[in-house]
């Protein structure tokens, strides 16, 4: 008897502890978007999707102006029938003028937030972000498809990764700097039309489509890519390319040198000219040599004339020296200078001889 | 020196479990932030070293019992006479109170800040206090079968770090000795921190079948344990840049954010929970020991001690309300522990030693 009361107490106690969720009665935020404001405030859009009883999706959007982040979704959860809730949360867009301003605010509290996942995906929208939002993309709701947008440009082509996690982790390392992905809205779709490159937490310089592959081969190793170049009069289009890379620095203290050789194996695919001999294919990879070595050489400089860092140089110095002090980097890094050397190599190229 | 009977005692090698079981707890989910803080990417030598001087403390706690095949507060009495080894036994007993409140309100705190914001503190401390007092109830077997429990079914997490290695920078590891071999020997001490608890060996050791031969099984848990710690710590090396790794309270919970399953969107919530496993047999532990050196102390009945105690440690959890007071009593006990380990257990050799030398040539 004793037993079963004690039951029946701990069962009591065991019930209606904290608040329910059924998944049913909530909204749950699936993207949201910042733009500044001339009055210094933000102005975030929410998006939720919106499941018809056809099955098919829809989107609802949710506007709201306040100083924090938080607020926002405090003010919107006033406009919302069913609570609103940021755990699904999978892309928040930034509009270009609050980039430029400063992003940090809005990032620290999704970092602080544990409801919310690492793997969130950002980018910077040129022009509003309210603009990509309260459209109906996709037939998925519009968070998936900037979701899915994302994931499989950052997997299989030239879009270098970032995330949440990623770009918090350039941010709070004094040696690297951090980067978007730079998307447009054109027409009923959102395109990616480049990298949004970050000092701190805020956006100064752009880069544009053509020279994405170049940024990714430098930032990590590719295993899929496609890239379209120009030989002689004719284009080649090579695929499938897997590059390996490796830098090595030398006096990292007083005359940086970096040294840079890139490894790219690819596959060719399309050919504007008569016949794919040899020779073309020789050349072809002559002329990606090239290209590769000047433009990334071009791109170091840039963003060394910009003072930023996305490559993770500044990492490389700092591996090699003991008691590194970030600042005194800062001053030799203007001085780095750099060399790219590469090796390309077309193994197939398709099943036609 | 009372005899405990047959069916109460449990195989030498359980003490692997035992010893594993008590020295992974809240800890491992944010011990990399003070390393980090003193040490940064050394962090990683610093536990080696510690996990070392803890090996050397379970061999010196293994002299002191051998010699005197009982428990602690035997060792007491022998050593000090019946009152001031009483009152170190008493202060031994305050310090599992302090070490119960600490570890239960700690997960308290994960589950409200990560979980559930509105959890009453109360009745969540009052229904775990519960169960520990269901399986301290059973007997040391009993909560060798926890700590086995405790070690088993959560150990499936460690798949969980192969996600975060894909966001991996192993090059913040370098470069090696980035600090000075001082630093990184005080940092130790914040190691030694993390692994605390495995000092309740000194009550459980008269319940070994063969005491003797449970010191290798020992030693292996704790050499298995300072593995595992290893292993977070160089993940999350590499997968936080250094100020992000001193921002983070639960580093490797936020690391587990990156994880994505098919099945599952964010599976620290299921670390979470999985985690009462690995804190139940801490707990249990830590008050069956209390509660074992009570009754030793004030020859009561264990049970009726044991209730007392737990509605102490549920009264100091409820007590506790923010995060700064949380860290205050964690850094407290923490300290306690640290000289309780570092200084008493080596004086405790040293004299244990001496007296026994003394007394052999007396009898001689």
């Amino acid at each position: 008897m004793r037993k079963v009361i004690f039951l029946l107490i701990s069962i009591m106690f065991l019930t209606g502890c904290v608040e329910q969720k059924i998944i049913d009665d909530i909204n749950i935020m699936s993207a949201v978007g910042y733009d500044a404001r001339d009055d210094g405030e933000v102005k975030g859009t929410i998006v939720i999707p919106v499941y018809k009883a056809d099955k098919s999706i829809s989107n609802e959007s949710f506007m709201s102006v306040a100083k924090v982040s938080k607020e926002i979704n405090r003010q919107s959860q006033m406009k919302s029938a069913d609570p609103l809730e940021n755990g699904g949360i999978e892309v928040v867009l930034f509009g270009k003028e609050l980039a430029e301003r400063g992003v940090y605010e809005i990032t620290d509290t999704f970092e602080r937030d544990a409801a919310i996942g690492s793997r969130l995906y950002m980018a910077v929208v040129d022009g509003k972000a309210d603009e990509v939002l309260e459209k109906n993309l996709g037939n998925l709701g519009t968070g998936a498809y900037l979701n899915t947008l994302f994931e499989h440009n950052m997997r299989h082509r030239e879009l270098p990764r970032s995330n949440l996690h990623l770009f918090m982790y350039s941010y709070y390392s004094k040696v690297k700097d951090s980067f978007l992905p730079y998307v447009k809205l054109t027409g009923n779709k959102v395109k990616i039309i480049g990298i949004a490159l970050f000092k701190g937490d805020k956006a100064v310089d752009y880069l544009n489509d053509s020279d994405m592959f170049f940024f990714k081969a430098l930032m990590e190793n590719f295993r899929n890519g496609a890239y379209t170049f120009k030989v002689g009069e004719d284009y080649v289009t090579t695929y499938n390319i897997t590059t390996k890379r490796k830098y090595e620095i030398e006096d990292p203290l007083t005359q940086p040198k970096v040294k840079l050789r890139v490894k790219l194996e690819a596959h060719i695919r399309e050919y504007s000219g008569e016949t794919l001999d040899p020779k073309v294919i020789d050349l072809a990879g002559k002329s990606l040599e090239e290209q590769i070595n000047k433009r990334s050489e071009e791109l170091l400089k840039r963003f060394q004339d910009k003072g930023i860092d996305p490559i993770g140089i500044g990492v490389l110095a700092k591996t090699q020296t003991r008691n590194f002090d970030p600042e005194k980097w800062n001053e030799t890094y203007p001085n780095a200078t750099f060399e790219v050397s590469s090796k390309v190599l077309i193994t197939e190229t398709g099943v036609i001889e | 020196m009372t005899t405990i009977p047959d069916r109460l005692k449990v195989s030498p090698f359980f003490s692997f479990y035992l010893i594993q079981a008590i020295q992974i707890g809240v800890g491992i989910l944010g011990f990399q932030r003070v390393l980090t803080k003193a040490v940064g990417n050394d962090a990683w030598m610093s536990i080696i070293l510690g996990g070392i001087g803890v090996h050397v403390i379970i061999w010196m706690m293994y002299q002191i019992l051998n010699k005197q095949n009982g428990d602690i507060t035997d060792v007491h009495r022998v050593l000090f006479g019946k009152w001031i080894g009483s009152g170190f036994s008493i202060l031994l007993i305050i310090y599992f109170c302090l070490l119960t409140i600490t570890i239960l309100r700690s997960y308290i705190e994960v589950v409200q800040v990560w979980m559930f914001p509105g959890i009453r503190i109360s009745l969540f401390s009052l229904v775990i206090l519960i169960i520990v007092f269901y399986i301290v109830n059973g007997g040391l077997r009993t909560v060798t079968g926890m700590a086995v429990l405790g070690v088993v079914l959560p150990a499936y997490l460690l798949f969980s770090l192969f996600y975060p290695l894909k966001y991996a920078f192993f090059e913040n590891l370098l470069p090696i000795f980035d600090h000075s071999m001082i630093d990184i020997l005080k940092s130790t001490k914040d190691v030694s921190l993390s692994v605390l608890g495995f000092e309740t060996l000194l009550f459980y050791y008269p319940f070994f079948k063969e005491p003797k031969k449970s010191q290798k099984w020992a030693h292996l848990g704790s050499a298995s344990t300072i593995f595992i710690y290893l292993l977070v710590m160089i993940i999350s090396i590499a997968y936080f840049s250094e100020e992000q790794l001193i921002r983070n309270i639960w580093a490797t919970l936020t690391m587990l954010k990156i994880v994505q399953l098919p099945f599952v969107e964010r599976i620290e919530y299921v670390a979470i929970s999985s985690w009462l496993f690995v804190i139940l047999p801490n707990l249990c532990l830590a008050m069956w020991s209390a509660s074992r050196g009570a009754k030793r102390v004030f020859k009561k009945k264990q049970r009726s001690l044991l209730v007392v105690l737990l509605l102490l440690v549920c009264a100091g959890s409820c007590v506790l309300k923010t995060r700064e007071q949380i860290e205050m009593i964690s850094d407290f006990t923490a300290e306690i522990g640290f000289y309780f380990i570092f200084g008493y257990i080596p004086f405790l050799f040293l004299f244990s030693s001496i007296f026994y030398r003394m007394k052999g040539r007396k009898s001689a």
